[in-house]
């Protein structure tokens, strides 16, 4: 059995070398980790999707990375129809939407009465390949499925959370 | 206070709209929707605002009827004049406005 003792590895530019620079495979690992809670208010009644503030940012280390996603969102609906109606949040990359959208409402309102439906604790998740090592944004965004709805993210006192995670490729 | 957007769709039913950080000065619209001046959005919100402080007495009353089944065990032991004498004591403690 052979044995190797030495003070210290570093690289040729004098840095302390990342588990790639000395060649373990660090594939399915955790890089980097980016966490943002906001608690802005954003209440909508449109139909398209609208940017709210939960939103986060990360440079992944290589083109090859994985960034997994993970949003929980304080997500509520207020309706003023007695027919079901719902509304919906989906993660997006800049402004192209990823992964699949959640949806809270309801399938029967009160006729003329705003019914409000708690939603908080909502959560997103996608597993995104940016294939870049520029700065990227991930953003909740809200809408509703009907102009007889509003979506509110973070009502009153409540707050979301969005995590980036990169995971190497 | 009323929201800024039940204001505002209390005025306009289908218009699609963003209010962000519940600020006036943060409206955005959508879709083509036809934009509402700030100050017909906050008479509408003091008009709502009013509406609503108007029937505190409902709410006060509501929330101390009793159940449907107490009400109507109320019936069956003490008659119609016994269960119109519960419902008045609530009444009488929170009168209309």
């Amino acid at each position: 059995m052979s044995e190797i003792r030495v003070d210290a590895i570093k690289t040729r530019a004098g840095a302390v070398p990342t588990a790639n620079d000395v060649g373990i495979n660090v594939t399915g690992t955790v890089l980097q980790v980016v966490s943002v809670q906001n608690d802005t208010a954003v209440t909508t009644s449109s139909t398209s999707f609208v940017s709210s503030s939960v939103a986060a940012t990360i440079t992944p280390s290589s083109t090859s990375s994985k960034i997994f996603v993970i949003a929980q969102c304080a997500l509520h609906q207020t309706t003023t129809t007695a027919n079901g109606s719902h509304v919906a949040a989906q993660i997006h990359r800049g402004s192209t939407a990823i992964g699949f959208q959640v949806e809270v409402g309801t399938r029967e309102g009160s006729g003329g009465n705003f019914v409000d439906n708690a939603g908080a604790g909502n959560i997103l998740s996608v597993l995104d390949s940016p294939s870049t090592t520029s700065a990227t944004t991930y953003t909740v965004y809200v809408k509703s499925l009907s102009d007889v709805n509003t979506c509110r993210l973070n009502r009153d006192s409540s707050g979301s959370t969005i995590t980036l995670m990169e995971i190497a490729g | 206070m009323t929201d800024i957007i039940k204001s505002i769709l209390a005025i306009n039913p289908n218009a699609e709209v963003t209010v962000r950080a519940d600020d006036i000065k943060q409206i955005e619209w959508h879709n083509g929707t036809t934009p509402i001046s700030e100050a017909d959005i906050l008479a509408k919100q003091a008009e709502l605002q009013e509406d609503y402080e108007a029937k505190e007495y409902q709410r006060n009353r509501a929330s101390e009827y009793p159940s449907i089944a107490e009400q109507l065990d109320d019936l069956y032991h003490n008659g119609i004049d016994g269960w119109k004498s519960s419902i008045k004591a609530i009444k009488d403690k929170y009168p209309k406005g």
